[in-house]
């Protein structure tokens, strides 16, 4: 089964979890920071562990009651973000 | 800039390497237990009238300006960094405290409109050498009498402690560091808006009723 590679968080971006599920993201360079749903922090942990597209896919389908279908748009949107902000590579 | 603030810079730089890191703050303890509060907000936000009406009504104190925060055990914990009070001549009007001659100080350098108090004379034995934060009170002075207190999110506190904290943009070596012990802090903390209204000021023994109503968790 072929992969797709994962984008991976950049160094000077810092991640922070907190108890109730939602994280933020803190771009040392941009002096910026960004708030995390419950969603892009199961993914930006997974990205974290280099995981690959279809990894990430499965944490999430894991961990809620979505189709393979839904998971994936969620996972791409976030990606999608993460990279427009720069947050990744 | 002095050569008092000088050093006092080389000292926080030299502590934020050691895993220490200052927040402008002021601490306080509820009577009867180990829980900290921790006040916090830019200068005239009511750190230091707030922490004279806790100490009047039997709270311990830290300080009422500046703190420095550390783990410990995978614990946050907040130490004094500033024993002395500088409060507002105006403030010192309105407060009726015993013994304030006796504790009043030279003027404030940084601000002509304050005074130094020592609070070890006004509140003999309340000092508190340390405290475990479980509070954190995000403060600011509205122009209304009655105080609201509003609970915040996890991020929204996280939001607003990485603004009191500038060298967490600035001082890249430690910046990992320093976010994780501020998440930590978040984590063992229920984080409030405190928009403080005048009754704070007028009714003796309301802020003290309103801070430990929010620490019952």
């Amino acid at each position: 089964m072929s992969t797709i590679t994962a984008p991976v968080p950049l160094n000077h971006v810092i991640f922070s979890g907190f108890d109730d599920g939602e994280g933020m993201l803190v771009d040392l360079q941009k002096k910026s920071y960004y708030q995390l749903n419950e969603t892009a922090v199961l993914v930006w942990q997974c990205l974290e562990k280099r995981l690959s597209f279809e990894e990430v896919i499965n944490k999430v389908l894991a961990v809620y009651e979505v189709s393979a279908e839904h998971a994936a748009a969620s996972v791409e949107n976030i990606l999608r973000q993460l990279c427009a902000r720069e947050l990744v590579r | 800039m002095s050569l008092g603030n000088i050093l006092a810079n080389g000292v926080q730089i030299a502590l934020r390497r050691c895993g220490i890191y200052k927040l402008h703050a002021a601490g306080v303890v509820k009577p009867g237990s180990d829980k900290g509060a921790l006040i916090i907000g830019d200068s005239g936000c009511g750190k230091s009238t707030l922490t004279i009406e806790l100490a009047s009504s039997g709270w311990r104190y830290l300080s009422d300006d500046a703190l420095i925060l550390s783990e410990n055990c995978g614990v946050v914990e907040a130490h004094g960094y500033r024993r002395r009070f500088a409060l507002l001549q105006a403030s010192l009007d309105e407060n009726r405290l015993s013994r304030l001659a006796e504790a009043l100080g030279d003027p404030f350098a940084a601000n002509a409109n304050k005074r130094w108090i020592d609070p070890a004379v006004l509140f003999p034995n309340r000092f508190a050498e340390r405290c475990i934060p479980r509070a954190l009170f995000f403060s600011d002075i509205r122009e209304r009498f009655q105080t609201t207190v509003v609970k915040l999110s996890q991020s929204e506190v996280m939001k607003l402690l990485i603004r009191q904290c500038p060298p967490t943009h600035f001082d890249l070596p430690e910046a990992r560091q320093h976010l994780r012990l501020l998440a930590q802090l978040v984590n063992q903390c229920v984080g409030y808006q405190l928009m403080a209204g005048t009754d704070i000021l007028t009714e003796r023994g309301r802020a003290s009723a309103l801070l430990a109503s929010h620490m019952q968790q």
